[in-house]
C-alpha cells in the first residue's frame, strides 16, 4: 500500500517534471502563467497585446519566458496560450489595421507554429493605441529568445556524432564548467567497443572516440532517464537511459577498474539530481541590454535608409472570376473535411508528372484539375 | 499566395550556431557506402561545418546526423564523384569539399555499429590541392570523355580556370582580354565543352580539347561560339534532354533562359518574381523518347514554381521561410523529394501537398460597409424597437399578446372541505376551523416563442393560493400547461374580495415585455353560510336592477345557496370566517317580489364587500352576456352619466359612519404602533446603555444591582416587544376590515347614478387593498387624494379651479392632521351621496313621465314581466317617491319603507333635503327639480379640469 502511493508519487513528480513547455502548444491551461517548470524564467514581458486570431477584443500581456511564450487574457482568466520555441515554424512582425475604426495600423506578430502536424497560426496585435509603440520593435525580444533556443539546442538535445569536439578538446558551452574528465571508456555500441573519453560537466555528459572525433555523444542531463550499472557480456557496465525526447536510447559504457566506474556514477547521479532542481535550458537574455542594443542599431538604421519599401503599397486591380468549378468543389469538400479523412499519416508519394515527391490526390481528382484553375499569369502572384 | 504547400517530411536546424548558408552549402549524393543506398544530404557552412545527413523517417532522429565536423576554413562548394583512379567499387564517390584557397577529396567511410547509434562516418583526407588564387567555385566531368572517373575544373575568383586531371596533374587556364567576373562554369558531356558566362554577359562555350591544347599551343582561347544573355546570371546549369541535344539552363535576376549546346535559344521566359535558386532535371531517360524536362525555380518570397520547359505546371508556398539551396533527391522512403537548405541553416526535405492551403489569417474587419445593406439592417433594427415601443394601437397590440400566450382560468362554484391543510401549510388556528376550499385550473398555451414568462396569482388578503407564482425560461411555441390550483383560507381575516387575478407576464426573445391579466371569483359558500335571515339591521343598502337581462332574484345571484329555479325572497348569509366564537356577522340580503330591488342589510360593514361584488359583478356580467350595451373603455366624457346606472343602481346611501369607524379604529391602531416602536425605541436605548455601564465597570465594584436593572429592563424590552407583535398582528386585522369597508364604499359609489367621471376619479382614490407602509400609515397616502377630490375636480364646492384650498392643506401636511383628514373624507360621502340622490330623483321624475306617457302602449304590447313590473313601480314611484326602497318581500313593509329611508344616510346631519322632500304632485316635483338642479350645479363643478401630473406634484411638494 505504501509502496503503491510511493510509486504514484514519484510518477507525478515524474510527471511534473518532464518537460513539456518548449515542445507543445497549448490553450487554456489553468493557471498558466503562474505555473512556470523549474528553471523556466520569464525574461520579458509586453503589455497591451490582443490575441487577434482567437481572443480578438482582449487585452492580455506576453511573456517570453526561456522556454516558451505565454499570452494570457486580463479579461478571462481562463484565455492563455503557451507556444513552445520548439514549434515555432516562422515568425515575423507586420503592420496591420485590425482596428478600423481608428484607422491606426499597430505592430502585430505574425507566429506559424506546427503542432502534432497541425499547424497554427497566432497574431498578437499590440493594442495600446500608443502611436509612440508603433515604431519600437516591442516583439524584439520574443523574435530574440526564440532565436537564442535555436541556437541553444546543445543544453538540450541528445547530440549524436556532432561537431563538438576540436583537436581532442571538448568545445565548451557558455555557462558550462567540466567537473571531471575520464579517459579510457569503452562505448559498447559496436562489437569491438571504441574506446574513448567522458567529459562530466554541469549541463551535460560528453563522450567521444578517440580514433574519431567525429563519433561523440553530447547528453544534456535534460534528456536523461535513467542511470545504472548492470552487468554486461563485457563485464559490469555504466547503462545510460536517455530520455523518449532524446531518442529512447540505451548507451552502454564500460570503464576499468570497477571502481572507477562506480565513482563515475555517483558523481553522474549527484550532478544529475542537481541539475534536475537547476535546470539551465542555456538561454541567456537580458531584455533591457537588448533594448539598448536595438535602440543604437535602430537610429543607425533610421539614418541610413528613409526609403522602405513597406511604405508603399502595391496596387493591383486585377480580378479573375474564371474559376473552375471542379476545383470548386474540391475546396468545400476540402475545407467540409471530407476529403483529408487522414491527411496526416498519408506517405507522400512520387509524381511523375511534376516529378517531386507529393501527396497524393484525393481519388477522382487529377493533377490537372487542381492546377488548371488559374490563368498563367495569377501563378506569381 | 499560392493555393498549395511545400509539406515538411523531415527537418532539422544545422548545426552551425553562428553559420551561414547559400547556394553552394547543399548538396545530395550517394557516397557507396551499403548496398541499397539512398542519398545523403552534405551541408557546409560558410563558417566550416560539414554535416552529413541520413533521413530514415518523417522527421528528424538525433540517429540521423551521421558525422558533423568543424574544418578550418568556410566551405564554398561540395561535389561528390569519382575523384580518385584507384577505387574498386564503381558505386563509391568521394567528397571533394571546396574551401577558398584548397579542395579537400575525401574518402567516406562508414563503421557500422550494434545499434543506430552505434554507426560512425569517418572522413579519409585522400588528397588536398591547395590553390594560389582563391576559389570561386569547381565545376566536375567525365572531361574528354573519359571513363570511370572524374575531373574537376577550379574557377578562380579571378576567372582563372584551373583543371586537374588524373592523380596530380593540373593545369591553368588564364583567359585572355578583357577581366572576368567570377561566374559559374558548367560541363556538358555531349560536346565535351565548358559554357562560361564572360563580363560582357556573354556567354562563350569553350571545347575541352581547346581549352586542354591552348596551354600547349599558347593560342589564343577562342570560344566555339557566343551568346548575348544580357544580364547576370544566378545558377546554371546543363541538362541533357535528348540524344542529340543538351540544354544549357541560365538562371538570370529576371529571366530564366534555356539554350541548346549550339547556342541556339530555346526559350526565355521572364519572371516576374526575384528568383533565388532553381534545379532542373529530366524525368524519364534522354536515351528514351517522353523525356520531360522539369525546372523548379524558388522566389524569394519561398514560392517554389515548377515548369516544364517554358510551361508553368504547378505552384506552391513554403510556410516557413524562403531556402536558398533546392536540391532533388531520393532519400529513404521518399523518391523525388525536394530538399531545401534556408540561410540560416534549416536544412528541410519537404514534398507537394495536394490539399489546397487556406489556413490563413481572415482579414477582420475588412469587409467594405455596403450602403444598401446597411440601410436594410437599420431598417430592420428600427422595425424590431418600433414593434416593441410602438404603443399607438393598443388594443391590437393586446389583442397580440393575447394571442400569444392564451390564458385560461376558471374557479369551480363548488367547494371542497378535503383540502390538505398539512401539505400546504395552513396555521394551526386557521385549520381547526375547517374552512372550505375552492379548486381552480388554469391553462397556458404559448403560441409564440417566448424568452421567459412569469405568472403570478394574486389573491386577496387572507386567502391563499396552492401556487403562487410560475417562471418558465425559454418557452418554446406550442407549450401548454395544465395547473391545478388550490384556494383557502390562510389567515383568519375579513375578506374583501372573491376576485383573484392571474397575471402573466412574459418576454419576447426580442425583449418585448407584454402583460396580460384575467380573473375569476371565488365560490362565495368558501365564506359564507346559509342562515335565517335577519329583519333588521344597523345598515341597509338598495340597489335597484335597471337592466331588462338580469332577473332580480336571489337566485340570479346566489347560486351556491339557492337553487335555481328557488324563489326565495330573502337570504341569510353568516361570514365563516374569521368566525369568532361571540360574533355571528350575517347578512341578509331580500329582493322584492314585485319590484326589481334588492336590499342588503347587516350589522356589519365587513360582510358586505363580498356580497355587493357578486350583486354588481353578476349584473354586469349577465347585461354584458345578453350584449346589449358594451362597457367599452372610452374615456369618458364630461356629463356622461355613469353607465352603470343603466344595468343596476344603488340608493344613494353611504354608511359613513360605520366606515369611519373602521378607518377610526386602523388609525389608532396605526398610533399604537408608532407609540410602541417609540417605546420600545426607548428601551432599547436603556437596555445599551445599561449594557455599557457593565462593560465600562471596573472587576472589583458589585454588579448585582446593575445585573437586576438589565434583567428588569431586558424582561420590559421582551413584554413591550410582544405588545408590538400583538399589535401588528392586531392591525392586519384592522387592515383587512378597512379594505371590506373601502370596499364597501366602492361598490356602492360604483353603482351610484353619478357622471361616470366622478365615479372613477373617486374610485381610483379609494384603492383596494389598503396599504400601510413603515413610514407612511394609510390615512396619510390617502390624505392627499381626498384632499384633492375635496378642493378639485367634480365634487368642489366653489367653481374657481385655484389651488388657494390645496395650498392651505398642504401647509400644514408635515404633521399629518387626522381629524382633517376624517373631516374630508365624511364630506367627501356626504357630497357624493346628495349629488348622487339629486340626480337619482331627477331621472325618476323624468322616467315617471315617459312610464306614464308610454304605460298604454306597454300594456298593449304586452311586454313581458319584467317590464310590466317596471311600469308598475314607476307608477308607483310616481304616486309614492318613497316606494324606490318599499319590499314587498318582507312582511312589515310599511315599517321598513318609511323608516329606513329617514335613516338612511344619517340624514339628520347631513342629508340634503331634497332627498327627504314629500312630494307626491308631479309637478311640485318639476318644480323642485328645477331647484334641485341650481343645487346640483352647486355642488358640482362643471368645468373641472385635473391638475396635470405637475402640477399636482409640484403643488403636493412631491419631488418626481
Amino acid at each position: 500500500m505504501f509502496k503503491n502511493l510511493e510509486i504514484i508519487s514519484k510518477m507525478d513528480s515524474l510527471h511534473q517534471e518532464l518537460l513539456w513547455e518548449d515542445r507543445e502548444v497549448k490553450f487554456d491551461t489553468p493557471h498558466l502563467h503562474n505555473r512556470l517548470h523549474i528553471g523556466e524564467k520569464i525574461l520579458d514581458t509586453v503589455c497591451h497585446i490582443e490575441d487577434s486570431k482567437g481572443n480578438p477584443g482582449d487585452t492580455g500581456k506576453l511573456l517570453v519566458t526561456n522556454l516558451r511564450i505565454i499570452w494570457h487574457s486580463l479579461v478571462h482568466k481562463k484565455f492563455n496560450l503557451s507556444i513552445g520555441y520548439a514549434r515555432i515554424a516562422n515568425m515575423s512582425t507586420r503592420m496591420v489595421h485590425l482596428h478600423t475604426k481608428n484607422r491606426i495600423p499597430s505592430q502585430a506578430l505574425y507566429i506559424l507554429a506546427i503542432s502534432n502536424e497541425t499547424r497554427f497560426e497566432f497574431l498578437f496585435t499590440d493594442v495600446s493605441g500608443e502611436t509612440a509603440r508603433r515604431d519600437q520593435p516591442i516583439f524584439a525580444s520574443v523574435s530574440d529568445v526564440h532565436h537564442l533556443y535555436q541556437r541553444t539546442f546543445l543544453y538540450r538535445d541528445l547530440k549524436l556524432r556532432g561537431a563538438i569536439v576540436q583537436a581532442g578538446q571538448l568545445i565548451l558551452l557558455p555557462d558550462e564548467r567540466v567537473f571531471s574528465e575520464v579517459q579510457g571508456v569503452w562505448n559498447l555500441s559496436s562489437d569491438q567497443g571504441n574506446l574513448g573519453s567522458f567529459v562530466v560537466t554541469n549541463i551535460r555528459l560528453v563522450w567521444f572516440a578517440d580514433a574519431n572525433e567525429t563519433f561523440n555523444i553530447s547528453l544534456p542531463y535534460l534528456q536523461l532517464d535513467n542511470l545504472r550499472i548492470r552487468e554486461s557480456k563485457y563485464g559490469p557496465a555504466l547503462v545510460i537511459q536517455t530520455a523518449e525526447t532524446g531518442g529512447n536510447y540505451m548507451l552502454g559504457f564500460r570503464i576499468d577498474p570497477v571502481e572507477r566506474l562506480n565513482e563515475l556514477f555517483k558523481e553522474l547521479c549527484s550532478l544529475h539530481t542537481i541539475y534536475k532542481d537547476q535546470p539551465n535550458f542555456g538561454i541567456q537574455y537580458d531584455p533591457q541590454d537588448a533594448r539598448q542594443r536595438l535602440a543604437a542599431a535602430a537610429e543607425e538604421a533610421a539614418q541610413a535608409t528613409q526609403f522602405k519599401i513597406d511604405n508603399y503599397q502595391e496596387l493591383d486591380e486585377r480580378q479573375e472570376r474564371e474559376i473552375n468549378t471542379k476545383l470548386n468543389k474540391y475546396l468545400a469538400a476540402g475545407s467540409l473535411g471530407i476529403l483529408s479523412t487522414d491527411q496526416t499519416t498519408v506517405e507522400p508519394i512520387y509524381c511523375k508528372e511534376l516529378g517531386f515527391a507529393m501527396e497524393p490526390i484525393p481519388n477522382g481528382y487529377k493533377l490537372q484539375d487542381l492546377w488548371n484553375v488559374l490563368p498563367t499569369k495569377m501563378i506569381d502572384e | 499566395m499560392s493555393l498549395f504547400n511545400v509539406c515538411s517530411w523531415w527537418s532539422v536546424q544545422c548545426g552551425d550556431i553562428a553559420g551561414e548558408y547559400d547556394v553552394a552549402s547543399l548538396l545530395c549524393a550517394r557516397f557507396g557506402l551499403e548496398a541499397q543506398e539512398k542519398d545523403y544530404i552534405v551541408v557546409g557552412s560558410q563558417s566550416g561545418q560539414l554535416s552529413i545527413y541520413y533521413p530514415h523517417a518523417n522527421g528528424f532522429d538525433a540517429t540521423d546526423l551521421l558525422l558533423e565536423t568543424q574544418l578550418a576554413a568556410p566551405i564554398i562548394g561540395l561535389h561528390a564523384g569519382k575523384f580518385s583512379g584507384n577505387v574498386r567499387n564503381e558505386n563509391v564517390n568521394q567528397l571533394g569539399v571546396l574551401l577558398p584557397n584548397a579542395i579537400v577529396i575525401y574518402n567516406v567511410q562508414a563503421l557500422s555499429g550494434l545499434a543506430e547509434y552505434g554507426a560512425q562516418l569517418k572522413l579519409q583526407l585522400q588528397a588536398e590541392h591547395k590553390f594560389q588564387r582563391v576559389a570561386f567555385s569547381m565545376c566536375q566531368g567525365h572531361f574528354g570523355q573519359v571513363k570511370g572517373r572524374e575531373f574537376f575544373c577550379v574557377v578562380h575568383l579571378d576567372g582563372t580556370l584551373t583543371f586537374y586531371e588524373q592523380d596530380g596533374i593540373s593545369y591553368e587556364c588564364r583567359f585572355p582580354g578583357q577581366r572576368c567576373l567570377p561566374a559559374p562554369v558548367v560541363y556538358c558531356q555531349r560536346t565535351d565543352s565548358f559554357f562560361r558566362l564572360n563580363a560582357t554577359w556573354h556567354l562563350q562555350c569553350y571545347t575541352y580539347q581547346d581549352l586542354s591544347h591552348s596551354l600547349v599551343t599558347k593560342s589564343s582561347y577562342q570560344p566555339i561560339w557566343s551568346q548575348g544573355i544580357g544580364e547576370g546570371i544566378l545558377d546554371m546549369r546543363v541538362v541533357q534532354l535528348k540524344e542529340s541535344c543538351s540544354y544549357i539552363m541560365i538562371l538570370g535576376e529576371r529571366n530564366f533562359i534555356c539554350l541548346d549546346d549550339n547556342g541556339k535559344f530555346n526559350f526565355i521566359l521572364k519572371l516576374d518574381y526575384a528568383p533565388k535558386c532553381f534545379f532542373s532535371f529530366v524525368v524519364g531517360y534522354y536515351f528514351e523518347p517522353g523525356a520531360r524536362l522539369i525546372t523548379a525555380i524558388v522566389s524569394d518570397a519561398g514560392k517554389l514554381h515548377i515548369y516544364e520547359e517554358a510551361n508553368i505546371i504547378w505552384a506552391a508556398q513554403w510556410q516557413e521561410s524562403a531556402p536558398v539551396a533546392i536540391q532533388r533527391s531520393n532519400v529513404q522512403n521518399i523518391a523525388g523529394s525536394i530538399v531545401t537548405l534556408t540561410a540560416t541553416g534549416q536544412l528541410n526535405v519537404g514534398y507537394l501537398g495536394a490539399q489546397p492551403y487556406q489556413f490563413q489569417v481572415n482579414p477582420l474587419n475588412v469587409e467594405e460597409l455596403s450602403f444598401a445593406q446597411a440601410h436594410k439592417q437599420l431598417q430592420q433594427l428600427e422595425d424590431e424597437i418600433k414593434e416593441s415601443v410602438d404603443i399607438r394601437d393598443m388594443d391590437a397590440l393586446n389583442q397580440q399578446a393575447v394571442d400569444q400566450v392564451r390564458l385560461s382560468f376558471s374557479i369551480q362554484q363548488e367547494i371542497f372541505d378535503d383540502l390538505d391543510t398539512l401539505l400546504l401549510d395552513v396555521p394551526a388556528d386557521v385549520a381547526v376551523k375547517e374552512l372550505p376550499s375552492a379548486k381552480g385550473q388554469l391553462k397556458i398555451k404559448v403560441k409564440a416563442e417566448l424568452a421567459e414568462l412569469q405568472l403570478v396569482i394574486q389573491t386577496p388578503n387572507g386567502v391563499r393560493c396552492s401556487q403562487e407564482t410560475l417562471s418558465l425560461m425559454n418557452v418554446a411555441p406550442g407549450n401548454t400547461r395544465d395547473i391545478s390550483l388550490d384556494f383557502y383560507m390562510g389567515e383568519l381575516l375579513h375578506v374583501h374580495s372573491t376576485r383573484v387575478e392571474v397575471f402573466a407576464s412574459f418576454v419576447s426573445p426580442r425583449g418585448i415585455p407584454r402583460v396580460i391579466q384575467q380573473s375569476a371569483y371565488l365560490p362565495l359558500s368558501m365564506f359564507y353560510r346559509s342562515c335565517s335571515p335577519q329583519k333588521a339591521a344597523g345598515i341597509k343598502l338598495t340597489y335597484s336592477i335597471t337592466s331588462k337581462h338580469v332577473p332580480p332574484k336571489l337566485a340570479t345571484f346566489f347560486a351556491e345557496f339557492l337553487e335555481g329555479e328557488s324563489e326565495a325572497h330573502a337570504l341569510g348569509l353568516q361570514l365563516l370566517c374569521p368566525g369568532l366564537d361571540k360574533l355571528t356577522e350575517v347578512i341578509t340580503v331580500v329582493a322584492a317580489k314585485n319590484s326589481n330591488r334588492l336590499r342588503i342589510q347587516s350589522d356589519y360593514v365587513e360582510t358586505f364587500a363580498m356580497v355587493l361584488e357578486r350583486i354588481v359583478e353578476t349584473t354586469l356580467r349577465l347585461d354584458g352576456d345578453a350584449g346589449l350595451l358594451k362597457m367599452d373603455k372610452k374615456k369618458p366624457k364630461r356629463g356622461v352619466l355613469n353607465r352603470c346606472v343603466e344595468r343596476i343602481m344603488a340608493a344613494p346611501f353611504m354608511p359613513t359612519q360605520p366606515i369611519l369607524h373602521r378607518v377610526d379604529v386602523h388609525h389608532e391602531t396605526q398610533e399604537n404602533i408608532r407609540q410602541q416602536t417609540e417605546q420600545l425605541e426607548a428601551l432599547w436605548q436603556q437596555f445599551k446603555t445599561l449594557q455599557r455601564e457593565l462593560q465600562e465597570q471596573s472587576e472589583s465594584e458589585p454588579k448585582e444591582a446593575l445585573t437586576m436593572q438589565i434583567e428588569a429592563n431586558y424582561d420590559h424590552l421582551i413584554l413591550e416587544g410582544d405588545k408590538l407583535v400583538e399589535i401588528r398582528r392586531d392591525e392586519q386585522r384592522q387592515r383587512s376590515d378597512l379594505n371590506c369597508a373601502i370596499s364597501l364604499a366602492k361598490w356602492i359609489i360604483q353603482a351610484l347614478n353619478l357622471e361616470e367621471r366622478v365615479v372613477n376619479v373617486v374610485s381610483s382614490v379609494l384603492s383596494v387593498p389598503v396599504e400601510d407602509w413603515t413610514e407612511l400609515s394609510w390615512e396619510e397616502s390617502m390624505a392627499p387624494g381626498i384632499d384633492m377630490l375635496h378642493h378639485f375636480g367634480p365634487l368642489m364646492r366653489s367653481k374657481s379651479t385655484s389651488t388657494h384650498g390645496l395650498l392651505d392643506g398642504n401647509s400644514g401636511r408635515d404633521s399629518f392632521d387626522y381629524g382633517r383628514f376624517r373631516r374630508h373624507f365624511v364630506t367627501l360621502f356626504d357630497r357624493i351621496v346628495r349629488l348622487a340622490s339629486s340626480s337619482t330623483d331627477e331621472q325618476k321624475t323624468k322616467q315617471t313621465q315617459m312610464a306614464n306617457a308610454d304605460q298604454p302602449q306597454v300594456v298593449q304590447d304586452e311586454i313581458g314581466n319584467m317590464q310590466r313590473m317596471l311600469g308598475d313601480s314607476s307608477v308607483a314611484r310616481a304616486g309614492k317617491p318613497h316606494l324606490s326602497s318599499s319590499l314587498e318581500a318582507v312582511e312589515d313593509e310599511e315599517e321598513y319603507d318609511e323608516e329606513d329611508l329617514r335613516d338612511m344616510g344619517y340624514r339628520k346631519d347631513y342629508g340634503p333635503a331634497a332627498a327627504t322632500a314629500d312630494t307626491k304632485d308631479t309637478q311640485q316635483q318639476q318644480q323642485q327639480q328645477s331647484q334641485r338642479q341650481g343645487k346640483r350645479s352647486e355642488w358640482v363643478n362643471e368645468e373641472f379640469e385635473l391638475p396635470t401630473t405637475e402640477e399636482l406634484f409640484s403643488d403636493l411638494g412631491i419631488w418626481w
